[in-house]
């Protein structure tokens, strides 16, 4: 077993042309955790994730895979491997061949590679499938056999590209949750690319957020939740009401925000006296019938859910979405509420 | 340093130290040469330098020291230090072809080649003769010394494998497609004491070729009868091709069977064969002739000389290729779109004009163009049905073997026939490029087309049934002519032109082959036997560089892969002798210079095929393969071919028989120790030797059935593919 590695970015680039895919990131992933890429489609995420392979080559910047600078290194000589959204099982080859290409270069005897494919078939969960045909699988299932043939490599950095895009809700939520289990019993270090943010929140030790080719934020799900960096994290994790506010003077750590005719304190996070915007959680609005109060709205639209409830609501700081877990309130649209914000789930960032 | 510079270096010295540097008058397996291996025809470079004086040869032993001397005197430590021993062995490799191609060009046989340099070195004593395997080999190592030094800087994700098939693929192409038609322009300047820009506009402006006489009653110039008859060839096989295509996809035909045997037997009918049935038939003493003058009296003419024997046999050659493209284009045609324009009210009449036609109109040019196209590099039929009507190919091949040689006109008229290939090419390739309407999504696309209108239906029908008329003819002439004495006169029962092609008798010495068609078949077959598989290889090779990878100047790389396709086969001929009648590349008269022309005249059939088989495996396939510790080769090795098997026999089957019914270019390489069928074949016909053509035709057809059958039924792979030219 290889012991887990860092991967190290130093501001690596990666132009296409005229188009930059990626522009000048740093990062590092800590040796045995998994950390997610996570942006909109085109934000160089996936771009990152091949240049950690080797599948693509940085225009700029250097590269470190543990001590070995892999900058120029091809894929095939790097300590490696990935699973990939498709899967990309071999067709021409039963379960077993599949699980063991990869050790076909090692200097392992036949027998001993045999063995160690059914070792790592037994891990997913898939012992008995040694001799089946690729089509005769379920997507799960080659989901498995795609984990097992990276994992048997044991490679000092596992790669996942959106490996569970192709799987039905409930199979994503369980194979997510086994894959976070093999990565912390094989403390193996793992980089692994979402559009998912609640997939993303689920399976990471950290989150790069990435926009635009650049690094938006870098950290523990909590703290990007907690403590967005700008409005485009604040949206993309989680999903906020972006209101705009005007910050009336700052006491040490603390700030004095107006936002509608109320005033808000709420930590400054660096920011200075002057317009901001306040990122409201769905959930950190809450709503009274009547319409007494600092800050008052109407209903315009109202959705049953079962599990909750979601309002729009028309209020003077603009329109705010809120999601209400009390299902006794049942407000019903044209209402007027009273408008009052939770302790949690606020937070100020920069216009 | 990399396992493979290594290996490359071992492989360099190896050559220099052991190999003959120089060709060998015996090749070099006969081992004559180990008489005297030190001698100056045999000797190693290592040896040519220290004991023959050729002093020039010297500085490729430095170009591998160099690299050693950075392997394992300075071992390259820290990534700054290995970039540098990447660098050096890029140059090594480099500055080492420059040289040895640089002083392969400039000493030869008769010493400096060059008139300035004779000037500077007057005195200078050196000559050489052509590369031989010691030569070739170190050309090689030194390119891969190259590409692998570069993919060592990381250049296409560090894969020196592709890097390594790009540049060998690169090298050979300019080697043997660049060089040779370069040579030829460059031979258009040549007059008797020297060279002359004004005999290359001269010889390219002659008014036997631009003439426009025929307007003022005089002959017009070989171009533009040329033109005048790829025009209407392109355009009747176009017609005929959309018939038949209507006739098999839109109309419910009951022979599909027949149809696509119609559509594939051109494809093993050498390319003279078709003209040959129709001097049979309707000849001046053919068969048809022959009973209209019996029943009718109508006297026998020459009219099948000239323009039309030449457009009826062209576009009999050519029609299967115009169906094959439409066929494709006419099933393309989404059916829900004819079905969105019948529930807008619109008559079928009024649909075929506003939606089918429209819909197909750039697959009708693009069958055009490639009947232009085929048209304009055909020799074979001209050859023997131009009479008194010049094209460009046939003028190309008279003005090289005809009464008067004159290498400076058939230059000079091949730059012309160049031109006119590459400009229908180009249209074809940018103009039409991927204007296709016909998109096959594989969804949602499951309704069924609209009936044709009466009018189109009848014009199909009369059109297309006649023509399948004249095809059973023009074969049924083949399938039978070489059993009847003589076609038209004697139509009694022989098998005497089959004795005296294939008779084999049992002497004192065994069985001894005195047939006179055993030797040109036996080369024929070798010659096509080495080349297809080096043609797949090579076009499966370049596909999957096509299809796989990414870099800069990609589009140029696709397009002269493609382009030796569009030079017609009169001009790659002559430029082959042109080229590589003196050193370095010295192959007139081998059966190597077959083989190679062969393998880049064919060679694109293997890319369509390969890019074809390719782009239905999905791209993450090779690079999970990548990431499992497989590098490019073990790749293509482990996942990639396997997968691509039809595609694979596609391409060795088209080699195969492009190689067995090839005329045009190596009609000028055959020689008497290397002659092929195909040129026997004509020498017959030009004695007027038909019995015997024919049989050997026939023979030769059915041969390629056979192998084709043999391959198929190996592989259990039912279908053909289309002869790949353009989709």
């Amino acid at each position: 077993m290889s012991t887990p590695a860092a991967v190290e970015f130093t501001n690596v680039s990666r132009r296409f042309g005229p188009v930059v895919a990626v522009d000048s990131i740093s990062f590092r992933v800590e040796p045995g955790t998994l950390v997610t890429l996570l942006g909109p489609s085109g934000c160089g995420k996936t771009t990152t994730l091949r240049m950690i392979a080797g599948l693509e080559m940085p225009s700029d910047g250097a590269i470190r895979i543990g001590e070995r600078d892999v900058t120029r290194v091809s894929a095939a000589e790097r300590d490696v491997s990935m699973v990939f959204q498709s899967y990309a099982l071999f067709p021409h080859m039963n379960v077993l061949e599949n699980v063991g290409y990869g050790l076909a270069v090692s200097p392992m005897t036949a027998a001993q590679r045999d063995e160690k494919a059914r070792a790592f078939l037994r891990k997913v969960g898939l012992e008995g499938y040694e001799k089946r045909q690729i089509g005769a699988l379920s997507g799960g299932q080659q989901q498995r056999v795609a984990l097992a043939r990276a994992l048997v490599l044991e490679p000092q950095v596992l790669l996942f590209d959106e490996p569970l895009s192709n799987l039905d809700a409930k199979l994503r939520r369980r194979m997510r949750d086994e894959i976070r289990d093999l990565q912390r019993e094989l403390g193996i270090t793992a980089v692994y690319v979402t559009h998912d943010q609640e997939e993303a929140m689920a399976v990471s030790d950290k989150i790069v957020v990435m926009k635009d080719g650049h690094i938006a934020q870098m950290g523990t799900p909590d703290e990007l939740y907690e403590a967005p960096v700008d409005r485009f994290v604040a949206d993309f994790i989680g999903g906020a009401n972006l209101i705009d506010c005007e910050i009336a003077g700052v006491e040490g750590d603390t700030a004095r925000v107006a936002v509608g005719g109320t005033t808000l304190s709420q930590p400054a996070r660096g920011l200075r006296s002057g317009p901001a915007t306040l990122a409201i959680r769905y959930a950190a609005v809450r709503l009274q019938a009547g319409g007494a109060g600092a800050l008052t709205g109407t209903v315009r639209k109202a959705t049953y859910l079962g599990s909750h409830r979601e309002f729009t609501i028309d209020s003077p700081i603009g329109e705010l979405f809120v999601i209400e877990p009390d299902l006794s309130n049942s407000l019903t649209v044209g209402a007027p509420v009273a408008i009052t914000f939770r302790d949690r789930g606020l937070a100020l960032v920069a216009r | 340093m990399s396992r493979a510079a290594r290996w490359w270096l071992a492989v360099g010295w190896a050559a220099m130290l052991l190999l003959p540097w120089y060709a060998l008058e015996d090749g070099l397996f006969s081992f004559v040469w180990l008489r005297d291996p030190w001698g100056e025809d045999a000797a190693p470079l290592i040896v040519q330098v220290l004991r023959h004086g050729r002093i020039w040869l010297a500085p490729l032993l430095l170009a591998f020291a160099v690299p050693l001397l950075f392997a394992f005197v300075l071992p390259p430590e820290g990534e700054a230090r290995r970039r540098r021993a990447a660098i050096i062995l890029m140059l090594c490799g480099a500055l080492g072809l420059v040289w040895l191609f640089g002083q392969g060009f400039a000493i030869g046989a008769r010493g400096l080649s060059w008139g300035w340099a004779k000037d500077l070195y007057g005195d200078f004593e050196g000559r050489q003769f052509g590369l031989g395997y010691g030569g070739m080999i170190v050309a090689v190592a030194l390119l891969f010394l190259l590409t692998e030094g570069w993919a060592r800087r990381g250049a296409l994700r560090g894969d020196a494998f592709v890097l390594g098939s790009i540049g060998i693929v690169v090298a050979t192409t300019i080697l043997f497609v660049f060089l040779p038609v370069g040579l030829v322009l460059v031979g258009a300047a040549r007059v008797e004491d020297g060279w002359s820009l004004l005999a290359v506009a001269k010889r390219v402006t002659s008014s036997d070729i631009w003439s426009l006489g025929c307007f003022v009653g005089a002959t017009c110039g070989t171009f533009w009868k040329t033109l005048l008859l790829a025009v209407v060839v392109g355009a009747l096989s176009t017609a005929l091709g959309t018939a038949f295509a209507l006739l098999a996809v839109r109309m419910g035909f009951r022979w599909q069977g027949a149809l696509r045997l119609f559509a594939l037997l051109p494809i093993i009918t050498p390319p003279f064969v078709v003209g040959l049935a129709i001097i049979l038939l309707v000849g001046r003493t053919g068969a048809l002739t022959v009973l209209m003058d019996d029943w009718f009296g109508i006297p026998p003419t020459r009219w099948i000389y000239g323009f039309p024997g030449m457009a009826l046999a062209q576009t009999l050659s050519f029609t299967p290729i115009a169906f094959l493209i439409m066929i494709g284009v006419v099933q393309g045609i989404s059916p829900t779109m004819e079905e969105a324009a019948l529930t807008l009210r619109a008559s079928p009449a009024r649909l075929f004009r506003t939606i089918t036609l429209p819909l197909m109109r750039p697959g009708l040019a693009n069958a055009f163009l490639v009947g232009v196209l085929e048209s304009i590099s055909d020799l074979g039929n001209p050859v023997i049905l131009a009479g008194n009507y010049d094209v460009l190919s046939v003028q190309i091949y008279f003005a090289l073997v005809g009464a008067q040689v004159d290498g400076g006109r058939a230059a000079g008229l091949a730059i012309v026939l160049l031109g006119l290939a590459l400009a229908v090419f180009v249209l074809q390739a940018f103009w039409l490029g991927d204007r296709s309407y016909t998109t096959v999504a594989g969804k949602g696309d499951t309704g069924t087309h609209a009936p044709l209108p009466p009018a189109v239906r009848h014009a199909v029908y009369w059109t297309a049934l006649p023509w399948i008329g004249i095809t059973i003819a023009v074969y049924a002439t083949i399938a039978f002519g070489g059993f009847v004495t003589n076609v038209g006169r004697d139509h009694s029962f022989t098998l005497s032109h089959f004795v005296d092609l294939f008779s084999i008798e049992s002497g004192a010495g065994g069985l001894a082959w005195t047939g006179g068609a055993w030797k040109s078949l036996g080369t024929t077959l070798e010659t096509a036997l080495i080349a297809a598989p080096l043609t797949a290889l090579l076009g499966l090779l370049i596909a999957y560089v096509l299809s796989r990878q990414v870099f800069a100047g990609k589009g140029a790389f696709e397009f002269i892969t493609m382009l030796s396709f569009a030079i017609p086969g009169t001009v790659i001929g002559l430029s082959y002798i042109v080229a590589f009648n003196t050193p370095p590349v010295e192959l007139t008269g081998t059966m190597a210079i077959l083989v190679i022309c062969f393998i880049f005249r064919d060679m694109p059939v293997g890319i369509r095929a390969g890019v074809a088989a390719l782009s239905q495996i999905d791209r993450s396939l090779d690079e999970s393969s990548l990431t499992l510790r497989h590098g490019g080769f073990a790749t293509v090795r482990r996942v990639i071919l396997p997968l691509i098997r039809p595609a694979i026999v596609a391409a060795l089957v088209f080699g195969l028989v492009r190689a067995m019914t090839s005329l045009s270019a190596v009609i000028f390489l055959a020689t008497a120790r290397h002659n092929l069928s195909t040129t026997y074949i004509v020498a017959q016909i030009e004695t007027a030797r038909f019995g015997t053509a024919i049989a050997y035709s026939a023979a030769l057809i059915a041969i390629m059935a056979a192998l084709i059958l043999a391959i198929q039924w190996l592989v259990g792979e039912r279908r053909l593919g289309r002869r790949a030219l353009q989709t």
